[in-house]
């Protein structure tokens, strides 16, 4: 998503970077919004229907 | 960069082929060309509701109401997601720019609203030639959902009162009153729009998921059924999980639609710093493709969950039954759509990830590829077909394959937000061949793929229009849904249209950038 300006980007072809507060939390969101996707195919999908079905 | 150029043809060969496979093969053998109205002759012909008017026609066959009403209906969905989904990325567009005072920004935020503001009465136009159809071809059908659903339609008319001043007040008070108060104005739309789609989805997810096997009415007053009955039929078993998901699949139809036009722009306009400026908004288009596509899978789960809770019928026609190639056609278009965000992003930002000190990130961009590709493969695999069972076809791999991709997408749209926020690191303003055809790809994918779900949702319920109450009228000899084969007649003509409205109406609400800025 370019659009919202340039980063903080260091010097040398690499991106990894030290993360701001903000990034870590859009990490942690996503992860957190994973584990509601892994518990929803589990409790609605994978726990009721056994494989292979 | 040769391999890399030739990922996009594949991608719509692969698509072709799996179309003609479905057509010639699939539809067949899965009973596809057998109506739903067949085979469902004794439960039709016993329905207690049967229409008393004699039948309209309209010299469309046998299948002409239907087809009217689908056309009227996927048409004003379509523009309908424009206010649903454009009206958060409008809102939300001008809220960044009021942060970053990104010039490009305001111009995007602005160039969405008008689109919204001329679109409006188009799709509002549909709303209501639906309803008058409704009326002039189910008469039996309009007259008692429009009594049970008095209450919701009346509040969801309020609410298209309450969008036209948020919308207009928006769009017309622009640089003349406050930051914060136009942005009440803007979230007001945004939040009045979803109330708006709530109130109708009442009636719509009733229609699939009624609150009651039969209708019981009351006596004359405020409430014409028992209070607990008609809040039954209101807030019926489907009514959020539909109203979530319309939201994120038009959150990510808007997103995709603005990456195809932002392409179309690109190659309309000569210009440096227009092109600098329409290679980024399909670049951040494509961003909300994203974000609305990763959570539409898990809702989409939860919503079938739903229905094979409540209308286990429905659910058999359209998993395992006559109608279950819809399902694999939705897959399908959703697994294309999927890679087709990662070839864009891997092209688009190649430079970067090829970078001496980003080769796991380019590593892992090709994995991901290679995966989702192999996802895709799963997904569009028949569970039946003339030589027995597939095995590949199982659900369970499927649902495997679907978690994939949903971790997928979730994971490159935290890089492509978070590590691949180096603008000053691509060249934008020079669009590979490959870039700009995964983006219009995108854009035509996204709008076929809501076409393809709202007639999933109505055949589901095939041959009622209440389910299981009021069938279509005229049993077997108007049979329903629609034949497969003319639905996609009717998909083609829609998606022509709907491209042809958007970019002219595009041309007109675009602004271009006078010079270029700095990235």
């Amino acid at each position: 998503m370019d659009m919202t300006g340039p980063a903080t980007e260091g010097g040398g072809g690499s991106i990894i970077r030290e993360m701001l507060l903000w990034e870590k939390a859009v990490w942690i969101a996503i992860a957190i919004f994973l584990l509601i996707v892994l518990a929803v195919f589990w409790l609605l999908g994978w726990s009721q229907l056994p494989f292979p079905v | 960069m040769g391999l890399s150029m030739k990922k996009v043809p594949a991608l719509i060969i692969a698509l072709i082929i799996y179309l003609v496979i479905l057509l010639l093969l699939i539809i067949p053998q899965q009973g596809g060309l057998v109506s739903s109205t067949e085979g469902h002759v004794s439960a039709v012909a016993n329905a207690s509701y049967q229409e008393t008017l004699p039948i309209q026609l309209v010299d469309l066959g046998s299948q002409g109401r239907s087809i009217f009403i689908a056309f009227v209906m996927i048409l004003h969905i379509l523009l309908a997601n424009l206010y649903l989904g454009g009206s958060w990325v409008a809102v939300a567009t001008e809220s960044i720019h009021l942060r970053n005072r990104k010039p490009r920004l305001r111009r995007l935020a602005r160039s969405v609203t008008l689109f919204n503001v001329i679109l409006f009465s188009v799709g509002a136009t549909f709303a209501v030639a639906g309803m008058l159809f409704f009326i002039s071809l189910y008469p039996v059908f309009a007259s008692e959902a429009f009594h049970i659903y008095w209450w919701p339609l009346f509040l969801e008319a309020l609410a298209f009162g309450a969008e036209v001043f948020f919308l207009y007040g928006y769009w017309f008070s622009w640089d003349k009153i406050g930051n914060r108060w136009h942005q009440f104005l803007g979230y007001g739309f945004a939040v009045s729009v979803f109330i708006q789609t709530f109130l109708i989805n009442t009636l719509a997810a009733g229609m699939l998921s009624p609150g009651s096997d039969q209708i019981s009415w009351g006596s004359t007053g405020l409430l014409t059924m028992a209070p607990a009955t008609i809040l039954a039929w209101w807030f019926n078993a489907t009514l959020w999980v539909l109203t979530f998901h319309r939201l994120a699949a038009s959150v990510s139809f808007f997103g995709f639609l603005l990456a195809m036009l932002g392409m179309f722009h690109y190659l309309d306009r000569k210009d440096d710093a227009s092109r600098t400026y329409w290679d980024l908004v399909g670049s951040y288009g494509l961003s909300w493709g994203l974000l609305g596509l990763i959570a539409q899978p898990l809702i989409g789960i939860i919503y079938m969950y739903t229905i094979f809770r409540n209308q286990v019928a429905s659910f058999a026609s359209i998993m395992l039954g006559g109608r279950a190639w819809e399902m694999l056609l939705m897959v399908a278009l959703l697994s294309a759509l999927f890679l087709s965000v990662l070839i864009y992003l891997y092209d688009r930002k190649e430079k970067v990830i090829r970078l001496p000190g980003n080769e796991r990130l380019h590593t892992l961009f090709l994995v991901f590829l290679g995966v989702a590709s192999a996802c895709g493969f799963i997904l569009v695999q028949p569970a039946i077909t003339a030589l027995g069972v597939n095995p590949l076809g199982y659900m369970s791999y499927k649902l495997v394959a679907l978690f994939i991709l949903i971790v997928i997408g979730a994971i490159v749209l935290g890089i492509d937000i978070l590590m691949l926020r180096v603008p000053e690191m691509v060249e934008w303003g020079k669009l590979s061949p490959t870039s700009r055809q995964a983006g219009i790809l995108a854009g035509l994918i996204g709008i076929s793929i809501v076409a393809v779900m709202g007639f999933v949702r109505e055949s589901a319920r095939s041959p009622w229009l209440i389910n299981g109450i009021i069938p279509v009228p005229g049993m077997q000899d108007y049979p329903t849904p629609i034949g497969a084969y003319q639905i996609f007649v009717v998909w083609g003509i829609l998606i022509t249209l709907v491209v042809v409205i958007f970019w002219f109406t595009s041309k007109v609400t675009a602004e271009h950038p006078e010079q270029a800025e700095a990235v």
